[in-house]
Formats: C-alpha cells, structure tokens, sequence
C-alpha cells in the first residue's frame, strides 16, 4: 500500500516541481490503481486536514482578492437534510473566514450570524455557548491579527464540541463543504498577483480531493447526497489530474509550473457545478 | 440478616461498578486542556487540527496522515493523558525521489518517556505521516492510556 502511496506522492511533488516532462495518462493510471490498493486496505484512514482559516488565508497569499458575488447567498434557503445543513454550515464558514481575513467586517457579521444559525439548526447550539469564543466574536471590531484569532477560536472549539459530543465524523462534512467554497472563491477571484502561486495551489488540490474523495466514500451510510459529493469530487481530481500544469512560453521556449486560462475556466465551471448543489 | 448481606453486596457492586465507570470515562482523551497545554508549549502556535488516540490493547498502532502546506512553519505537539503510558513515535514522508519511508523523527531509541514530546516540521510542504504504537505502562498502575496529537502552525 505504501508503495503505491509513495508513487502517488511522487507523481504528484514532481508535477508540482515543473520544468519536468509527466505524462498524464501514465499518472492517471497510477493513480486509479492506487486509490483501488488504498480502499482495499483502508477502510478508515486518520487524516488531520488543514484548517479553514488555514485554506483562505493561503489562497489570500496567491493573490485572492475580496468579491462581494463571490460569497455564498444569504438569502434563506431550504438546507432539508442534516448533510445538507452541515455542508453549508463548512461552506459559510469559509465564506466568514474569507470575509475577516479580508478585513470586510460587516460581511463577516451577517455570514457569522448564518453560522449561528446554523449550527442551532444542527443541535450545535452548545458550541455558541462558550463564552471564549463569544468574546472572541464580539471583538470584531479590533485589528487583524483578533479576528484571525476569533477564527481559530471557532476552529479549535468546533473540533472540541464536536469531539466532547461523539460527533467527530460531521468534521469530514464541514470541511468538504469549507473545501468546496474555498476554491469556489479562489477560482473566482480575478485578480491573481501571483500565478504561479495559484497553480501551486490548484495542484494541492488534487491530494486534499482524493482524501476527502475516500472519506467521503468510506462513509457512504449510505446516504445518496453524501455519494453524489463524493463522485463530483472524485471527478475533480481526474479532471485536475488531466490538466496540464505546465507552460511553455514560446517567445522565450522557457517551460514553467503555470496553469493556462482555459483550465482554469474549466476548473472554475466545475467546481461551480458542484457548489451550486450546497445553495439550490 | 440474609437481606442487609444482600443489601451490602449490591451497594459493592453499583460502588465498583461506578469505579469501573470513572475509570473507562477517564479513558477519553480531554482535547480542550491538550490544545491548551500546546499552546503553551510554543507560544506562537496557530491551532490547526488535532487527533486522539485510544488504544485497546498492548502494541496496537494508529497511522495518521497530516497534510502540510507549503511555506508555512508547522508543529506536532503530543501529549499523554497519564505520564505513565509509554508510546513509540515516528514521523516520516516519502521524498520525491524515492518511494521508501524518510524517517524524520523517531522515538525508537529514547522512549517517549515525559507527558509530552514535540515535532517540529519546518517548512515543508505535503504530507507527512505519523505512526503512534502503544507500548503498555510503564509502571502496573490503573491509568489509562490515551494521547493527543494537535498540530499548528506559524501561518499568521
């Protein structure tokens, strides 16, 4: 198993490396057939996933500007089921991240209140009532490095709750639906001072979907939203995996790690047909 | 005189049993005072995610898989319940260029012996793995066995 781990981590550190020849089809392959070796051999697999926080401020380094559209609708919508709750519930609270690290306050209120919200609607109403992380929310008003504060509050005791209630295994939803919004916003943002950075970025992408892929696939109990998540994410990554990350500038025949506009584009489709099921 | 015996027996058994009940609730890691206790451990440390272990028996492992950004300092923190517990570390990654184990930190020749032990990742990027194996007590003692693992960084 660990072999076809490594080879998988290999293929993908050397794609992100560039200037080296890959061939797709040939990662392609290794990589179907060691997601078939991994599922035989893990049926639980451990994995602790970078924070929300984490996801946004990093997007924010490769250039990630604030958009107002970009942002999750407000707007009531019906979030019938308890996955469809805890989906959006991740989803918001990126779009709450993004609003406060990109210093947009008011925002970051009215997507804090549908957190709220939500998370009474999820029987999480214990999470709120700790008075640390009110105090930490009530201080919004302050400089940047409290509210980034008051997001890793919301971070750390939403990991506690959830581990004090037994109910460690909504995390996977939230994060996947955290995940999705990240790069919905990342995708969107037009304004991309560093490409390079960006493609990086994208490219990450893969390994998290792949987990989340499995995760979510591991836990098909078996509910039919959960499956349908999962196979969307699963063709993110072979979609993600045929893309070419490299470019050649042909004026100067230099080969560098940058991916091309109508990728993008393509990403950026995708991956807004599969955040457009968290908000129908 | 044969009831207050049967009286007092069953008092025993809801005693021990409620004992035996303490003991399992005490089993459960508590994640709150780790985070907390990590942080003091390294003052600019940023709360990232984290993992409990429980094992059930001698020698049982758990393999964990933290995904590291690039550019961005991270940290381990592993903290035990009970001191008394004794757990072998090892921290690895597979490197681009070879598809065997790296070895980045071991327990293997120093027993993880103290409440807590510390990994520093620096700035690397992508996954690392972490195989936590419980080796028993140290001394015959009634503690429980259970560790935590937080991970953080120095992103902000």
């Amino acid at each position: 198993m660990f072999k076809k781990l490594a080879i998988f981590v290999f293929l993908g550190t050397l794609l992100s490396c560039g200037g080296e020849s890959v061939d797709s089809a040939a990662i392609m392959k290794e990589e179907v057939s060691y997601m078939e070796d991994f599922k035989k051999n893990h049926q639980e697999l451990n994995v602790i996933l970078p924070s929300t926080t984490q996801i946004i401020e990093i997007f924010k380094r490769a250039g990630l500007k604030f958009s107002e559209t970009s942002c999750a609708p407000l707007e009531h919508r019906n979030f019938v089921s308890t996955f469809g709750k805890s989906i959006a519930f991740g989803a918001y609270s990126a779009d709450l991240a993004y609003c406060l690290i990109n210093e947009e306050k008011a925002f970051a209120k009215m997507y804090f209140n549908k957190v709220y919200g939500l998370s009474g609607d999820l029987g999480l109403d214990g999470l709120f009532n700790n008075e640390d992380l009110q105090n930490q929310f009530n201080a919004l008003e302050g400089d940047d490095a409290e509210t980034i504060e008051a997001l890793l509050e919301l971070q750390k005791q939403t990991d506690i709750y959830l581990y004090n209630e037994e109910l460690e295994e909504r995390n996977l939803i939230f994060f996947t639906g955290a995940r999705i919004e990240g790069m919905y916003l990342a995708s969107t943002s037009s304004e991309l001072k560093d490409k390079k950075l960006l493609t990086r970025r994208v490219i990450e992408q893969k390994t998290v979907l792949m987990i989340l892929a499995h995760e979510l696939q591991a836990r098909e109990d078996q509910n039919p939203e959960i499956k349908d998540i999962s196979d969307d994410l699963q063709k993110l990554k072979e979609k993600l995996s045929k893309t070419d990350f490299l470019y050649e500038d042909v004026s100067s025949g230099e080969v560098r790690l940058e991916i091309s506009d109508v990728d993008l584009e393509q990403i950026r489709l995708e991956i807004g047909r599969i955040r457009s099921k968290i908000f129908r | 005189m044969m009831s207050r015996r049967i009286i007092k027996i069953l008092c025993l058994s809801v005693l021990i049993l409620s004992f035996h009940s303490q003991n399992f609730a005490q089993e459960k890691c508590n994640l709150k005072t780790s985070i907390a206790e990590s942080i003091k451990l390294i003052p600019d440390f940023t709360y990232s995610g984290s993992k409990t272990y429980r094992p059930e028996t001698v020698n049982s492992s758990i393999e964990i898989i933290a995904f590291l950004f690039e550019g961005v300092e991270s940290s381990i923190v592993f903290l035990k319940e009970f001191e008394d517990a004794i757990f072998e570390v090892n921290i690895y990654d597979k490197p681009a260029n070879d598809v065997t184990k790296n070895i980045l930190f071991s327990t293997d020749d120093i027993a993880f012996s103290g409440k807590e032990l510390i990994f520093k990742s620096g700035k690397r990027r992508g996954l690392i793995y972490v195989n936590i194996v419980y080796k028993g007590l140290k001394y015959d003692s009634k503690s429980a066995s259970c560790m935590s693992m937080v991970i953080g960084s120095k992103a902000y």
